[in-house]
C-alpha cells in the first residue's frame, strides 16, 4: 500500500477536493474511537488500526461514488461514520491504513412534502434538525431514539433506531420509505418506487423482492453507503416545539399528556404494559429504570448518585404518553382508558415525580439530556434483544445473574428498559452497564459482563433475538439454519466483492 | 427408464402415490389462472405435506435441473404460478395446518396452504382475525397473500395495516433451510421481522416463488373490535373521495378505509343466491377455469344499482377494543364528522338506497369475500394493480379515462378499488378490466387494452410494486442497477434458475 | 492550574455523542441554524470540535500523538467560546474548553505552541502588557478624551485613580485598538455619571486582565497578569470591579479564581449595572426609535460567564438584563435569533482569532450575519467590543448592508438619559 499511497491520495483529492481530505495524524486521531466498549477496549490495548491512515469529507453522492470507485480499484479499506454514536464499534477501522469516510457533508435536508407526508433528508440529517422543521408544519418524523436528537436520522433507523414512541410508531426502519445506495463498485441502487423513473419517491417496497431489506437493518455499513432516504412523516399534534424556560424543566408539547405509573413488583408491570398497548392508546409506553432516571433528570453526577442512594427512584416505573392528534377528546378517552386499567393491574400514579422527571418532556420526542446516562464515562450495552412484554421479569433475573458476578457499580442498571412496540406486538429490551473509559479495570468488567451476557443470553436464556456481533450460527444453530451466515457471505460477495467496506464488522469473509 | 419416469418415481418415493400426478388433465389445469398471463403445463403436480419433503424435492429438481413453480393458493389471480417452463409444480395445500395461535401475543404460526377463510374461522375462536386484503377471495392463501405484500384493508393503519409478517423459514433451492425475523424460541414468543443480521424477509417478499419456498410463517393478526360503526360518504369525483379519506386520516381515525366506485360497489352489494354465496366464501367460485358469469336477474339488479349509486363511496369503519369500546366509538364519531364537514362532506347512513348496509359491510369486514362477486361481470376481471401518492391519484384516474376512451372500452365499466396507505400517505388503486374468456377476440381486446394502459400509467409514474406477467418486463427494463443486483441475488441463491423461471428479471 | 495530565478522566471519556457539534437538541429552532461549533462549520473535519479535540488531548496525554503543524490547527483554530462547554457540561459535566486551554498550555511549556501567527500576540503582552503594542500610557487618552468633551470650558472633576472608591470602572485594552474603539467605555462613563454613580479608573495602571495570554496558552504570563491584577485591586480596597468588556469580565469572574482565590471584590459588567439603574428609574430614555432589531449574545456575557448550574454557563448568563435595556428603548422592536442565549453562535473573534486566523474569524461573524439577517431585523445589537468589530470587519469587506449598534450607544444616543426627568 504505502508506495501507492500517493497516488492514490492524488485520486481522492482529485475527488473530493484538498480542503476535505486528510491523513494527518492529528485529524484522524478524532476518527479512533467510537461509543462503543469495543472501541474503548482497543484503545487501552494501543490498537493503531484503529487509526485510519486517511479521512475524507465528500460533499454528493457522485463524490461518495468517486471515493469508493477509487478505493474498491485500489483495495482500500473503507468505513463510514455519520455522527458515530453507535454500540458495536462500526464506525471505527479494523484494518490499518483504513479510509474513514465522513458523511458530515451530506446534511441537507432536500425536501419535505407536506400533503404526502414525506421528506427527503441526506444522512447527515438528524432527528432534531428534521424535527425542527417539520414541527412547524404540523408533522413530525415519528420518535426519537433516547441516542440524542443530533444523531443522523437515516443510520439511526438503519440500526434498527429505538424509539421512545415505538407503540405507535414502530422500530426507526418502519419509517424509512426507501433509499439510495451508492455500492462499493459505485453503482447506485434506489429502491421502492425510487427504482422506477418518474414515479417518484413515495413508496418503499419493491419492485418484486425488495432490496431495501439489504440495507435498512444492520448492515453495518459493509455493503454500501446510503446517500439519501425517504422518510415517512407523521401528524404532529404537540404545535410549536416549546421553549425551555426553567432549566430542565420543559413544557410538554400541546395536547399531549404524560403520565408516570410506579408497579410493585415486575407481573403486575407486565400485566399494566400488556393491557395498555393491547388498547390501543398511547404513543408511548416504555419502562424508565431508576438508574436511568437518576441520571436523566438530575444535572450533576453528585445529585444523580444523592437521589438513587436516597430512593428517590421507582425501580418499576414507566411512563405513558397520550397525544390528542384527532381531538382533545381523544386525550380524555385515552386518559380514563389509562385509569381503569392502572387501578385494575395495581399500579400508581407517581404525580408527586412528575415535576423531578419534567426532562422527559423534551426526551420523549427529541432526547437531549438522556446523553447524561454516560456522565459516569461511557456505557455498555449488556442486552439488548427482542422479545415481548411478559419477558421483564426473566430479563431483570438474567441480567443480574451477570451482574453479581462483578463489582457492581453503584449505579449499574438493574431493570431492564422496555420498550413497547407496535401497540405491544413485541417489545425491545436493553440492560446496560456503566463503566469509566479511563478506567481499564471498569473497561474490562464492562467487557466480560457484555460477553457474558451475550452467550447466556442467546444460547442459554433464550430470551429473545440479541443484536448479533458474531456468526449467527455460533448463536442459534439450527433454529436459524445451519449456514445462514453463509447468506451473509454470500451478500457480501454480491455487493461488495472485493471486502472494502467496513470489513470483519458484518462477516468475516 | 427414461428420464421422465425415473423423475416420477423419484418424486412419488418422496411424496407418495396419493400426492403426485403426471396426468394431462391435471397438468392442463395449472398452465391458466384468471389473469391475461401465458403458462404451460408443468411436467409434475406434486403435494408435499412438510418442510423435509420440500427440501428432498428441491434438491431432485436441482439434479435434474427441472424448474420448481411453488404454488399455496387454490386460486391464481395474477399469474404468479403459471409454469412456463414444465417442470414440477408444487401445490402446497396439503401444507395447510394452523401450529399455533398465540392469543397473547396476537400472532399465529401457520403453513403455506393454509387460508384467510380457514385462519379466520379459527382466530375467531380466539378474539382474533385476520387482517385480509379487500379483493382476494377468502380461499387464498395467507402465507402467499402476505409474500406478495398485498395490502389489507386495515391498510390505513401504520401499525395493523402493512407489516403482518414476523417470521418465516425459507426452503432454498438447493434444499436448504433457514428462518428470517424472530420466531418463537423456547423462552420467548415470536416477535419482529427483522433480522437475523440483514432483513432477509424483504427479500423473499414479492418474489413470486423464485428465490425460494417459504414452508411456515408466523404472522401477526389483529384482535376482533368489541365496538365497531360504518360510515358513508358518497361523491361525485374520484377527487372529492381522496379529500374526504385524506381529512379522516389525518385525524388517524378508524381502521378501515377504503374508496369503490359505483360498478365495484354495485358488484360488491349485489344480492347472489345461498349456493353462490357458499361458493364465493369457500373461494371455489374462482378457479382457473372461467368463473360463471351472472345470470341475467344479477345482471339487471347490478345495472340498477350501478345507476342508483354515487359515482364514488368511501367507506370508513372506527373500531374499538379496550375497556370502554363504544366511548371510542363516540368520541371518533364527533371528531370525524367534525374534521368532513369542513370540507363539506357528510355520512350517509347507506348509499343507493341499500337497506341495512352498515350491517352488511361489517359482516363483509370481518372476512371480505363480496368482491369476488365482481368476476361473474364477464367471466373474467383482470385488475390493474398500482401505487399512486396522494396528490396523483386524480391525474392516473385521468390517464385510465383517456385511454380507454381511445380503445372505446366504456370506463363505467371499470371496476376501482382505492386503498389509502398508512394514514394515506400513500394509496394502493386498482382498476379492473373485465371480459369473457370464451370469446377470444374480446379476451385478446381487453388484453390489449389492459397492456396499453399498464405503459401509459407507468410511463406516467405509477408504481407497479408487484410485476406480474408483462408488467415484469416493463418494470425491470426501467430500473437500471436494481434489476441487476436482483439477478445477482437470483444467482447466488438460485444458481440454476428452477425457481418459477420466467417471473420478474429471470 | 489544572495541567493537561489532569484532565485525562475528560479526554478519555468523550461519548462521541456529538452534543458538541450541535445547539443542545431542544432548543434548535431551525435546521439551518443549527450548528454550534465554528470550527466545526468552517473546518468540517471532527478533530475541529470538542470531541475530536478531546481524542487529540486523550491521544497526546497517553504519549500516542506527536505534534505536528496541523495538530496546532486542530488546538488553535477554536474561539473557547463555551458552545461545547455548554452542552458537554450540561450532559456530561465536562468543560472541553479547559481541556483545550490545557492543550495549548502544553504545548507552549514544551515551545511547541504557539503558532507563528499568534507571536506578535504574545510578544505585545510581555512587552507592553496589552495586545495591540501600544504603550501603556495611552489607556488614558480617551479619558482626557472624555474630559474635554463632556466638560471643554470647565474643570470637572471626574473619576480619576479610584483612591478610597469601592467601585472600579475596568475597562480593559480595546480603546488601544483604534479611537473607534474608546466609544465604548465613554459611553458607560457618561451613563454612570448622568446616573451619579461614582467609579473609579486606573487611567494607565490599566494592565491587561491576561486574557490572551490565558487563550494563546501562555500560562506564565496569564499567572503573572492575574496575580498582579488581584493584588492591586487588593490593595487598593477596590470592592467591585464593574467591566465594560466582556473578556475581561469573564476572565475576572472564570479564570482569576483558579489562580489565586484571595479575591476581596466582586466582579460585575456594566450592563448590570446600567440594568439596575433603568429599573431604579435612574436612567430613562427618552424619545421613539423605530428600529427592528436583533441581539447578538457575547459568548463571554454568556456561556462562558461563569461556572453555573452543573458546571458551565447553562442558564446562567447574562441575557435578560440587556434584552430589558433594548426592550425599555421605545420603538425597538426586538426579534430573536434561532441560536440564542446559551446557544448563541461565537461572532467569531473570541480567542483572538482575528490575530491569527482573521479569515476564520471573518467566515464565522459571517455566518452569525447571516443568521441575523434570517430574522428581517435591520440591525445587530451587541456589547461587546470584539464582537463589534468582528461584525464590522465582516459587514465591510461582504459589502453586507446590515448595521450593527453597541447596546449602550442604543441606549444612549441620541434622546439623552436625563435622570431628573
Amino acid at each position: 500500500m504505502n508506495d501507492k499511497r500517493p497516488m492514490i491520495y492524488g485520486v481522492l483529492t482529485d475527488v473530493v477536493g484538498e480542503e476535505f481530505i486528510s491523513d494527518d495524524p492529528a485529524v484522524c486521531q478524532a476518527y479512533s474511537k467510537d461509543a462503543s466498549l469495543s472501541s474503548v477496549w482497543r484503545k487501552h490495548e494501543k490498537d493503531g488500526s484503529a487509526v485510519p491512515g486517511w479521512v475524507v469529507l465528500p460533499s454528493d453522492a457522485d463524490q461518495v461514488q468517486g471515493v469508493l470507485r477509487a478505493c474498491n480499484r485500489y483495495g482500500v479499506k473503507v468505513v463510514t461514520i455519520n455522527t458515530g454514536v453507535n454500540m458495536c464499534g462500526l464506525c471505527v477501522p479494523m484494518v490499518k491504513e483504513s479510509l474513514v469516510l465522513d458523511l458530515k457533508r451530506l446534511d441537507k435536508i432536500i425536501h419535505i412534502d407536506e400533503k404526502n407526508m414525506t421528506a427527503v433528508v441526506q444522512p447527515h440529517v438528524s432527528f432534531a434538525r428534521l424535527q425542527s422543521e417539520t414541527m412547524k408544519r404540523g408533522l413530525w418524523n415519528g420518535g426519537t431514539p433516547l441516542a440524542p436528537s443530533n444523531v443522523g436520522i437515516i443510520s439511526n433507523m438503519m440500526f434498527n433506531g429505538i424509539w421512545q414512541s415505538a407503540l405507535a410508531y414502530g422500530q426507526g426502519m418502519r419509517s424509512l420509505i426507501n433509499m439510495k445506495v451508492v455500492l462499493p463498485n459505485g453503482d447506485i441502487i434506489e429502491t421502492g418506487s425510487r427504482a422506477m423513473p418518474g414515479a417518484g419517491n413515495f413508496w418503499g417496497s419493491g419492485p418484486g423482492p425488495c432490496l431495501k431489506g439489504i440495507f435498512e437493518f444492520t448492515h453495518y455499513g459493509a455493503l454500501g453507503i446510503v446517500v439519501e432516504a425517504t422518510i415517512k412523516l407523521h401528524r404532529w399534534a404537540g404545535g410549536e416545539w416549546p421553549e425551555e424556560k426553567i432549566y430542565d424543566r420543559p413544557a410538554m408539547p400541546e395536547n399531549h399528556r404524560i403520565f408516570y405509573i410506579e408497579y410493585p413488583d415486575f407481573k403486575s408491570a407486565e400485566s399494566g404494559m400488556y393491557q395498555i398497548s393491547h388498547a390501543g392508546i398511547g404513543t408511548h409506553l416504555n419502562t424508565i429504570p431508576d438508574v436511568f432516571n437518576a441520571y436523566d433528570t438530575q444535572p450533576t453526577q453528585e445529585r444523580t448518585e444523592k437521589t438513587y442512594r436516597e430512593g428517590m427512584w421507582p425501580k418499576n416505573l414507566i411512563y405513558v404518553v397520550l397525544a390528542g392528534i384527532s381531538s382533545q377528546r381523544q386525550l380524555d378517552y385515552e386518559e380514563k382508558v389509562l385509569r381503569l386499567i392502572v387501578e385494575e393491574t395495581n399500579g400508581t400514579f407517581r404525580e408527586d415525580l412528575r415535576e423531578m422527571l419534567s426532562t422527559w418532556h423534551g426526551d420523549a420526542f427529541r432526547s437531549g439530556d438522556s446523553v447524561r446516562m454516560t456522565r459516569h464515562g461511557g456505557y455498555a450495552v449488556q442486552r439488548m434483544c427482542t422479545s415481548q412484554i411478559e419477558t421483564y421479569e426473566k430479563l431483570h433475573n438474567a441480567h443480574m445473574d451477570i451482574v453479581n458476578k462483578y463489582p457492581h457499580y453503584i449505579l449499574d442498571e438493574e431493570t431492564p428498559e422496555i420498550y413497547v412496540y407496535d401497540r405491544g406486538y413485541f417489545t425491545i429490551n436493553e440492560a446496560d452497564n456503566y463503566y469509566d473509559q479511563s478506567d481499564i479495570d471498569e473497561v474490562t468488567h464492562a467487557r466480560l459482563q457484555s460477553k457474558e451476557a451475550f452467550i447466556s443470553h442467546t444460547r442459554e436464556d433464550k430470551l429473545g433475538w440479541y443484536i448479533h456481533m458474531e456468526p449467527l450460527t455460533s448463536i442459534f444453530g439450527s433454529e436459524v439454519g445451519p449456514n445462514f451466515h453463509l447468506w451473509l457471505k454470500r451478500m457480501k460477495n454480491i455487493f461488495d466483492p472485493n471486502d472494502i467496506m467496513n470489513p470483519d464488522k458484518l462477516i468475516k469473509m | 427408464m427414461n428420464a421422465k419416469v425415473i423423475i416420477f418415481n423419484k418424486l412419488r418415493a418422496v411424496v407418495g402415490e396419493a400426492h403426485i400426478t403426471a396426468a394431462r388433465e391435471d397438468l392442463d389445469a395449472y398452465s391458466t389462472d384468471q389473469s391475461f398471463a401465458i403458462g404451460r403445463p408443468p411436467q409434475y403436480v406434486v403435494f408435499p405435506e412438510n418442510a423435509q419433503e420440500i427440501g428432498e424435492i428441491a434438491r431432485l429438481a436441482n439434479e435434474y435441473r427441472m424448474p420448481i413453480v411453488p404454488k399455496s393458493s387454490s386460486i391464481g389471480l395474477y399469474g404468479g404460478a403459471l409454469p412456463t417452463e414444465g417442470g414440477i409444480l408444487l401445490n402446497l395445500k396439503r401444507m395447510n395446518r394452523i401450529i399455533e395461535v398465540n392469543e397473547r401475543n396476537w400472532y399465529a404460526v401457520i403453513e403455506p396452504g393454509v387460508t384467510f377463510q380457514q385462519l379466520n374461522t379459527r382466530l375467531l375462536k380466539h378474539g382474533l382475525r385476520v387482517a385480509k386484503p379487500l379483493l382476494e377471495p377468502p380461499s387464498a392463501s395467507v402465507v402467499s397473500t402476505y409474500l406478495e405484500r398485498v395490502p389489507a384493508v386495515t391498510a390505513a393503519d401504520f401499525v395493523y395495516g402493512m407489516e403482518h409478517v414476523i417470521s418465516y423459514t425459507v426452503a432454498t433451492p438447493s434444499g436448504e433451510t433457514f428462518t428470517v425475523g424472530h420466531p418463537p424460541l423456547e423462552n420467548t414468543p415470536a416477535s419482529a421481522p427483522d433480522g437475523p443480521g440483514l432483513n432477509f424477509y424483504r427479500i423473499f417478499q414479492g418474489a413470486q416463488g423464485t428465490l425460494g419456498i417459504v414452508t411456515w410463517m408466523v404472522v401477526r393478526v389483529l384482535p376482533q373490535p368489541t365496538s365497531k360503526k360504518v360510515f358513508f360518504f358518497p361523491s361525485s369525483s374520484i377527487e372529492k373521495a381522496i379529500e374526504i379519506i385524506r381529512c379522516v386520516q389525518k385525524k388517524e381515525l378508524g381502521l378501515e378505509c377504503f374508496a369503490l366506485n359505483n360498478f365495484n360497489m354495485a358488484a360488491w352489494l349485489i344480492s347472489v343466491t345461498e349456493e353462490q354465496t357458499l361458493n364465493l366464501r369457500k373461494g371455489e367460485y374462482i378457479g382457473s377455469q372461467a368463473t360463471p358469469v351472472w345470470p341475467e336477474n344479477q345482471h339487471q339488479q347490478f345495472q340498477e344499482l350501478r345507476k342508483a349509486l354515487p359515482p364514488w363511496t368511501t367507506v370508513i369503519c372506527l373500531s374499538a377494543t379496550g375497556p370502554i369500546p363504544d366511548e371510542k366509538i363516540a368520541y371518533q364519531e364527533i371528531d370525524l364528522k367534525e374534521a368532513v364537514s369542513e370540507i363539506g362532506a357528510f355520512p350517509e347512513p347507506t348509499v343507493g338506497g341499500v337497506a341495512a348496509l352498515d350491517t352488511l359491510v361489517l359482516d363483509e369486514l370481518v372476512l371480505p369475500w363480496r368482491m369476488q362477486k365482481r368476476y361473474g361481470y364477464r367471466g373474467s376481471c383482470h385488475p390493474i394493480m398500482f401505487c399512486s401518492p396522494p396528490d396523483r391519484v386524480a391525474d392516473f384516474h385521468k390517464t385510465v379515462s383517456r385511454v380507454l376512451q381511445e380503445f372505446i372500452y366504456p370506463p363505467e365499466d371499470v371496476g376501482i378499488y382505492i386503498l389509502p396507505v398508512e394514514r394515506a400517505r400513500a394509496f394502493y388503486c386498482s382498476y379492473d378490466l373485465h371480459c369473457s374468456p370464451d370469446d377470444p377476440k374480446e379476451r385478446l381486446y381487453v388484453s390489449n387494452i389492459f397492456d396499453r394502459l399498464s405503459e401509459v400509467l407507468a410511463g406516467r409514474g405509477a408504481f407497479f410494486d408487484r410485476p406480474y406477467g408483462k408488467w415484469a418486463s416493463m418494470v425491470y427494463s426501467r430500473t437500471g442497477a436494481y434489476s441487476e443486483y436482483l439477478r445477482k441475488i437470483k444467482k447466488e441463491m438460485d444458481p440454476n434458475n428452477m425457481m418459477n423461471p420466467g417471473k420478474l428479471c429471470f | 492550574m489544572k495541567q493537561l495530565e489532569d484532565y485525562r478522566w475528560e479526554a478519555w471519556n468523550c461519548y462521541r455523542d456529538s452534543m458538541c457539534k450541535y445547539v443542545f437538541t431542544w432548543h434548535i429552532k431551525s435546521e439551518r441554524f443549527a450548528r454550534m461549533c465554528p470550527s466545526l462549520i468552517r473546518y468540517q473535519f471532527d478533530a475541529f470540535c470538542a470531541q475530536g479535540r478531546l481524542d487529540v488531548a486523550r491521544a497526546l496525554i497517553e504519549g500516542e500523538l506527536e505534534w505536528s503543524e496541523r495538530l496546532l490547527d486542530v488546538v488553535y483554530r477554536c474561539q473557547l467560546c463555551g458552545g461545547c462547554d455548554y452542552v458537554c457540561g450540561r450532559v456530561k459535566e465536562i468543560q472541553p474548553g479547559r481541556v483545550i486551554q490545557a492543550m495549548r498550555a502544553k504545548l507552549v511549556a514544551e515551545d511547541k505552541a504557539p503558532p507563528p501567527e499568534f507571536t506578535p500576540l504574545m510578544k505585545s503582552l510581555r512587552q507592553y502588557q496589552n495586545p495591540y503594542e501600544a504603550p501603556n500610557a495611552s489607556r488614558s487618552k480617551w479619558v482626557r478624551d472624555l474630559y474635554r468633551d463632556e466638560s471643554p470650558e470647565e474643570e470637572v472633576e471626574l473619576p480619576d485613580d479610584g483612591g478610597g472608591r469601592e467601585t472600579l470602572l475596568y475597562v480593559g485594552c480595546s480603546p488601544l485598538r483604534d479611537p473607534s474603539a474608546e466609544a465604548m467605555p465613554k459611553a458607560a462613563v457618561r451613563l454612570l455619571m448622568k446616573a451619579g454613580v461614582d467609579v473609579g479608573l486606573l487611567e494607565d495602571r490599566e494592565k491587561c486582565c491576561g486574557n490572551p495570554s490565558l487563550r494563546i496558552g501562555d500560562q506564565e504570563e496569564f499567572v503573572a497578569f492575574a496575580r498582579e491584577n488581584i493584588q492591586m485591586f487588593n490593595s487598593l480596597g477596590v470592592k467591585k470591579v464593574v467591566c465594560t468588556c466582556p473578556f475581561c469580565y469573564s476572565t475576572f469572574r472564570r479564570d482569576y479564581p483558579l489562580v489565586d482565590e484571595s479575591m476581596n471584590f466582586e466582579v460585575v459588567h456594566i450592563l448590570e449595572l446600567i440594568g439596575k439603574l433603568i429599573e431604579e428609574g435612574k436612567l430613562k430614555p427618552k424619545g421613539q426609535r423605530d428600529l427592528h432589531v436583533t441581539y447578538h449574545d457575547p459568548c463571554h456575557l454568556g456561556r462562558i460567564r461563569s461556572n453555573g448550574v452543573s458546571g458551565t454557563g447553562a442558564f446562567t448568563g447574562l441575557y435578560d438584563v440587556p434584552r430589558d435595556i433594548l426592550r425599555s428603548i421605545p420603538g425597538i422592536r426586538l426579534v430573536e435569533m434561532p441560536r440564542t442565549r446559551d446557544d448563541s453562535l461565537c461572532c467569531g473573534a473570541g480567542s483572538w482569532m482575528k490575530a491569527a486566523y482573521p479569515d476564520f474569524a471573518r467566515t464565522t461573524a459571517l455566518e452569525r450575519i447571516h443568521e441575523a439577517k434570517s430574522t428581517g431585523a435591520e440591525a445587530l445589537v451587541t456589547y461587546c467590543p470584539h464582537c463589534e468589530e468582528n461584525f464590522e470587519d465582516a459587514l465591510r469587506t461582504s459589502g453586507n448592508a446590515m448595521r450593527v449598534y453597541n447596546l449602550l450607544d442604543l441606549f444612549l444616543e441620541p434622546f439623552g438619559d436625563d435622570k431628573n426627568e
